[in-house]
């Protein structure tokens, strides 16, 4: 249905000011037809309670509200003692009021019930009630004795004393109606008698009866989209608290497990270097093997531990301007010494670049993450090229190497979580790789508005990683700030991840 | 110039704390230990180290709080530089050492031993005002 595109709040806004109009029109009618000497007056008099009726109308949201309203606007308007409205309630299968007039016979009378007005409800199958009739035949009823509208719940002796006191002589009874449906019914009444009301009346306020029951559906709908809503925003509340007692517990959990990971690297590392009695290979091997397994873990929880703050955006990102070749300058002197242990050669291409608008850091660690795979994967005496391009919006970094290379199947793994690759299995287990480390960069990258991926021409052909930056463009920045104020509370910084 | 420093070393974890004690005393240095937070503070308070290896989650008082009651109430007896050194990498507790009057911060899986080593010296050379 239509209706459930448009927001529940514009819906409710067309149909009070469609109902709105409808009943005015109405009401002026029937006014017209009784008061017709009184023309004039009464025409400004409309339009003050059109006016009245458009505001009340557009500002309800509950359905007790607009009942409420409703009621009271077609009593005081068509001049009845009092009206009630009474609504079809499915789950207790009762007809429930739910308004009552706020004309002086209306809460004269309230006041004299000796049960709550509103905690009546007539059973749908009691069709002694006629108000049950109403709705059961669908057409409208006139009594004289207002015990026809309460019983079986409430004794004759207490609303007759009531129709005395409100001096009631006539009831009219009209099913509200929806769609054809019946969904309640009215009741409208008089002092005098019924011919008080003439038939052109009585089948305006069939009329009306059609919009009162449009009006309160759509309330009805509005009010379970508004509960919907509302179970939608809680539940919504408590995934957030969830994942954010998640990523409490993997904190603290990472951090119970480096300290007994640290104990195992230090004391493998003493029992390496600092043994008072010679080591034999086996023992040599057995202990290296420790400390780059455990090496390898504590990498590992640190990776685990960022790709779970980064899939639940709690990652944050800092962007700044900064020049990217002087961040690979320094990248490369941090890793200059691991290349010089397996003589490979480390290049730069420098070109004149404009600056990128990223964060630093974190681009940082994605060039040590590269450069360090690039090493990895690159034999003795092999060679390292990392250079710079731009098309004017991007800067697109390229670290070549010409080391093992990547088949044409594994490229598209290679940035997934634990994407390793078959033939690489060795070789990142012997150098500590966590299976991580790409599927962070291009998580990083991808939230400063880069790309990243992979060319190869296949095994034993060497690989080339690209990533792109933004550059420090005026509308860069300041889409940027945008984003800055609508970032959430509860952001986390990236652990250290080593080569 | 040649004396022996005193290193204060404030660790809960047992192995840990009897790791760095070995290593430094290896190294030649003087040392104590502390395993909780109240401990520490109260050695701390007495003054007199060259060096305070302080973690941050200790039992009883954690580090971040023996920082502060420092910085609010510095011991008359001055004390070196205080190390952070945790397992927390996190940046902004380690920008919360800093305010708090720290000097360095190491985060302890990080590094191996003579790493730790390399550290420490560069601390205790670059220290201002030595005990």
């Amino acid at each position: 249905m239509l209706y459930f595109l448009i927001n529940p709040t514009t819906l409710l806004y067309i149909t009070a000011i469609s109902a709105t109009f409808f009943i005015g029109l109405v009401l002026f009618t029937v006014r017209y037809g009784i008061k017709y000497k009184r023309l004039l007056d009464e025409k400004n008099s409309y339009l003050i309670a059109f006016q009245k009726l458009y505001t009340i109308m557009a500002s309800t949201v509950t359905l007790e509200e607009t009942a409420q309203k409703l009621t009271n606007a077609i009593a005081f308007e068509l001049g009845f003692q009092a009206g009630v409205l009474t609504i079809i309630d499915k789950q207790s299968n009762s007809l429930k009021r739910i308004a009552v007039s706020q004309t002086p016979e209306g809460i004269i009378g309230l006041k004299m019930f000796p049960v709550p007005y509103k905690s009546i409800g007539i059973p749908l199958t009691y069709t002694g009630n006629l108000l049950i009739r109403a709705i059961n035949e669908k057409k409208p009823f006139i009594t004289h004795n207002m015990i026809d509208l309460f019983v079986p719940v409430l004794p004759e002796v207490i609303i007759s004393n009531i129709q005395k006191v409100m001096k009631i002589k006539t009831s009219f009874v009209y099913p509200i109606f929806y769609h054809n449906e019946v969904i309640g019914a009215m009741i409208f009444s008089i002092s005098g008698e019924e011919h008080e009301i003439p038939d052109l009346q009585r089948e305006a306020i069939m009329r009306i009866m059609e919009v009162v029951g449009t009006v309160i559906e759509r309330v009805k709908v509005y009010e379970k989209l508004a509960l919907t809503s509302q179970s939608l925003a809680i539940a919504n509340e408590k995934l957030k608290e969830l994942d954010k007692i998640k990523d409490d517990f993997v904190s603290i959990a990472s951090h119970e497990l480096r300290t007994p990971m640290t104990a195992i690297r230090s004391y493998a590392w003493m029992a390496l270097n600092r043994s008072d009695i010679p080591l034999s290979a086996k023992l040599k091997k057995y202990l290296e093997r420790t400390l780059i397994s455990t090496e390898r873990l504590i990498h590992l929880v640190n990776d685990m531990l960022n790709v779970s703050r980064i899939e639940s955006g709690r990652i944050q990102i800092s962007p700044e301007v900064f020049d990217l070749q002087s961040l690979i300058q320094d990248v490369v002197s941090e890793v200059e010494l691991k290349a010089g242990e397996k003589s490979i050669s480390l290049k730069v291409n420098y070109t004149n670049l404009p600056k990128v608008f990223a964060d630093l850091e974190k681009i940082h660690q994605v060039l040590l993450n590269l450069i360090g795979n690039a090493l990895k994967f690159t034999p003795k005496n092999g060679n390292i090229v990392l250079s710079l391009m731009s098309d004017g919006m991007f800067i697109q970094t390229t670290v070549a190497d010409n080391g093992v290379g990547i088949s044409k199947d594994d490229i598209s793994k290679l940035f997934q979580k634990f994407g390793r690759l078959d033939y690489s299995y060795t070789a990142a287990a012997a150098t500590g790789g966590t299976g991580l480390g790409l599927y962070i960069c291009k998580k990083l990258i991808e939230s400063m508005g880069g790309k990243i991926w992979s060319t190869s021409e296949g095994m034993g052909k060497g690989s080339q990683f690209h990533f792109t930056l933004p550059i420090a463009s005026k509308q860069v920045i300041n889409q940027a700030s945008v984003n800055q104020t609508l970032r959430e509370d509860g952001m986390m910084p990236l652990e250290p991840t080593a080569i | 110039m040649d004396t022996v420093k005193k290193i204060l070393i404030v660790e809960d974890d047992q192995f840990l704390r009897e790791f760095y004690q070995e290593l430094l005393t290896t190294e030649g240095f003087l040392t104590e230990t502390a395993q909780e937070g109240e401990e520490a503070a109260s050695k701390i308070k007495k003054g007199g180290y060259d060096l305070i290896l302080l973690d941050i989650m200790l039992p009883k008082k954690d580090g971040l709080q023996i920082l502060e009651e420092l910085k609010n109430n510095p011991p008359s007896t001055p004390n070196g530089p205080i190390v952070v050194l945790t397992n927390i990498g996190q940046d902004a507790t380690i920008q919360k050492c800093f305010d708090l009057g720290a000097t360095g911060y190491m985060v302890k899986s990080a590094l191996n031993p003579d790493q730790v080593l390399v550290e420490i010296n560069n601390y205790l050379k670059t220290a201002k005002n030595p005990a």
